[in-house]
């Protein structure tokens, strides 16, 4: 059950990008289309759970001196493996994600969890807790550049990561003269990433308000 | 032994703030008035029923916005909307579009001035940046192209940046600029295509006199703000070396010409004036609006945007904080920091009007005019009108 919670935690209460504030940077630059979320998201989730894992398998044996140069190497390492691999088999990615695949390695996200998590629990949570963290982020993305692509162009199109010919979803959902180009520019970056983490909080609040309620009542 | 206790504070003043609010709506009404006027009698009734589609739009989307904000907090809708005065931000915020937007940018923009520039820091009271400055920031970021097939000519605001980079330097030069637009009278009256509310130097100074009379307005900002335009303005004809026109020297008309075009005017009296925003102290009051007008100035001369009153009123409501807290406490003993800051802000003002006056290349021959620069907006005379249709 605990596991269940953390799991939980990583999604919504402490997501990474709007409760945490964690990896900002390429959160505001790659949210344009949906599609570089997506593959974002896959590649932060894939980096996250392999580097929580090994890491949380080597933390006996790491001095405490120098861990954070052992865990920036493991994850440098990965990203290094899952940029190659995007280039290789998902080209058309590589090329509208650019720099900020590689920049995966100082994103605050994966040195912030294997710090406050990966060093101190087992195998298994650290998994878990990678997938839930990088869920978190993904859906944080994906909400983000959903917003974005659907205010500032109205066109809603999603293609297959490997093979760019292939389009699963294009709908237009908001005729081109009631577009708001202001979303496309990093203005609207920040104005989208700040409602929604208003909004975020504006939940927390709420929800914690309910609880005490609750354990009032239960008094 | 019996005592009474006041809760403070105990000095009111005789204004209310809805009174204040209720003199402001007047004025601007009153130039809305003039720009109905103005395109009633050169364009025809079309245009003045666009203006007022426009003017409903962003009443309409204000009042939604404010109701459903109300709703969601649970306050008392009526007692929200009549304390929030919204109406005043929607009226500021039409006036400084020009009458060929889309209603549809304009509501977008109101939606962004209203819900992101002031009810979301809390409402009215709260808010950092002026809400008008807001709206039509994002019109400009957002909706550059967005225009409705009504057609006015470029401004002169337009023209004299593109063609002239603000810096006429000969008479001949000069009259080519003002035989466009009818001449100084004309472009002092407000005679001549623009925002809509925007133009009309005389009315709006007019209606700013009465409402310092009043007291809803502070002197100190619109005074200061302008006396030190014109100050720089005329450093940057001296150093530049502009001829006279017609005996005037370029000390006189070259002001006067930065006061006649573009919105300074409407800034100084409706935008830098906002109580919200201002800093509270007197001579707090004075260098914002000193700082406003020495980025003004620069903003004019030297950047990309044909107009710099806009982005200077938002900068400076950025640096309102940081005046408010140098110029707190004891008015008379700090008044050695304030003059200190007063010589430095007259410094930075003076650096600033040698900088523009010496690095702009003041235009001296005509036939650069003549040569338009960008053909979307120059040189079509508002004499032909299509008949257009909406």
């Amino acid at each position: 059950m605990n596991r269940f919670e953390n799991f939980k935690a990583g999604l919504i209460k402490d997501n990474p990008v709007f409760g945490l504030y964690l990896g900002i940077c390429s959160t505001l630059a790659i949210t344009t289309t949906v599609n570089n979320a997506i593959g974002m998201g896959a590649a932060v989730i894939m980096v996250l759970v392999l580097s929580n894992m090994i890491i949380s398998a080597i933390r006996k044996i790491v001095p405490d001196d120098i861990r954070i140069p052992v865990f920036i190497v493991i994850i440098a390492t990965l990203v290094k493996i899952i940029q190659m691999l995007i280039e290789a088999y998902a080209p058309a990615l590589n090329t509208s994600l650019g720099v900020f695949i590689p920049l995966i390695v100082v994103n605050c996200i994966i040195l912030g969890r294997a710090e406050a998590f990966a060093s101190k629990h087992g195998v298994l949570d650290s998994a878990l807790d990678g997938i839930g963290m990088g869920l978190g982020y993904t859906v944080a993305v994906i909400a983000m550049s959903f917003i974005r692509e659907v205010l500032s162009t109205g066109i809603l199109n999603i293609v297959n990561p490997f093979n760019d010919a292939q389009v699963w979803l294009n709908v237009t959902l908001i005729p081109a003269d009631y577009t708001i180009p202001l979303f496309n520019s990093p203005v609207g970056a920040f104005i989208t990433f700040a409602l929604l983490a208003a909004a975020l909080s504006a939940y927390k609040t709420h929800a914690d308000k309910k609880a005490e309620a609750k354990a009032k009542e239960v008094k | 032994m019996k005592f009474n206790f006041h809760v403070s504070p105990n000095l009111k003043g005789k204004q209310t703030t809805q009174q204040i609010m209720r003199d402001l709506t007047i004025g601007l009404l009153v130039i809305f008035l003039c720009a109905c006027i103005y395109y009633g009698m050169n364009y025809g009734m079309r245009y003045v029923l666009q203006l007022f589609l426009l003017l409903a739009c962003s009443l309409l989307t204000t009042l939604v916005c404010e109701a459903i904000y109300a709703k969601i907090l649970k306050i008392d809708i009526k007692t929200f909307l009549k304390n929030s005065f919204g109406w005043v931000t929607a009226i500021i915020l039409t006036m400084m579009c020009p009458i060929s937007i889309t209603p549809f940018a304009l509501i977008i923009a109101t939606i962004f001035a209203i819900v992101i520039g002031r009810l979301l820091f809390g409402g009215f009271g709260q808010n950092i940046f002026n809400p008008a400055a807001v709206g039509r920031a994002v019109i400009f970021a957002a909706f550059a192209g967005a225009t409705t097939d009504l057609v006015t000519s470029a401004t002169p605001t337009a023209t004299i940046a593109s063609n002239y980079h603000w810096l006429p330097a000969t008479p001949e030069v000069f009259d080519s600029f003002l035989s466009e637009y009818g001449g100084f009278w004309n472009l002092f009256l407000g005679n001549y295509p623009g925002a809509i509310g925007e133009t009309f130097t005389l009315a709006i100074l007019v209606v700013g006199i009465f409402l310092i009379v009043r007291h809803v307005i502070d002197w100190r900002v619109p005074v200061m703000y302008l006396g030190t335009i014109i100050v720089m303005t005329a450093i940057i004809a001296l150093v530049s070396g502009i001829e006279s026109y017609n005996g005037i020297p370029a000390l006189l008309w070259y002001p006067a010409l930065h006061l006649v075009t573009g919105g300074i005017v409407f800034g100084a009296v409706f935008m830098l004036t906002d109580p919200v925003t201002n800093p509270t102290s007197a001579a707090g009051r004075v260098f914002f609006a000193m700082g406003a007008a020495i980025l003004t100035v620069l903003l004019r001369m030297k950047a990309n945007l044909p107009e710099g009153c806009l982005y200077s009123i938002l900068l400076m409501n950025m640096f309102t904080p940081m005046i408010e807290s140098a110029m707190d406490g004891n008015q008379l003993k700090i008044a050695k920091k304030v003059w200190i800051t007063f010589a430095c802000f007259c410094v930075l003002a003076l650096g600033v009007s040698f900088f523009a006056g010496s690095s702009v290349e003041p235009v001296r021959e005509l036939n650069t005019s003549s040569s338009a620069t960008n053909g979307a907006t120059a040189f079509e005379m508002p004499t032909i009108q299509e008949e257009v249709s909406l």
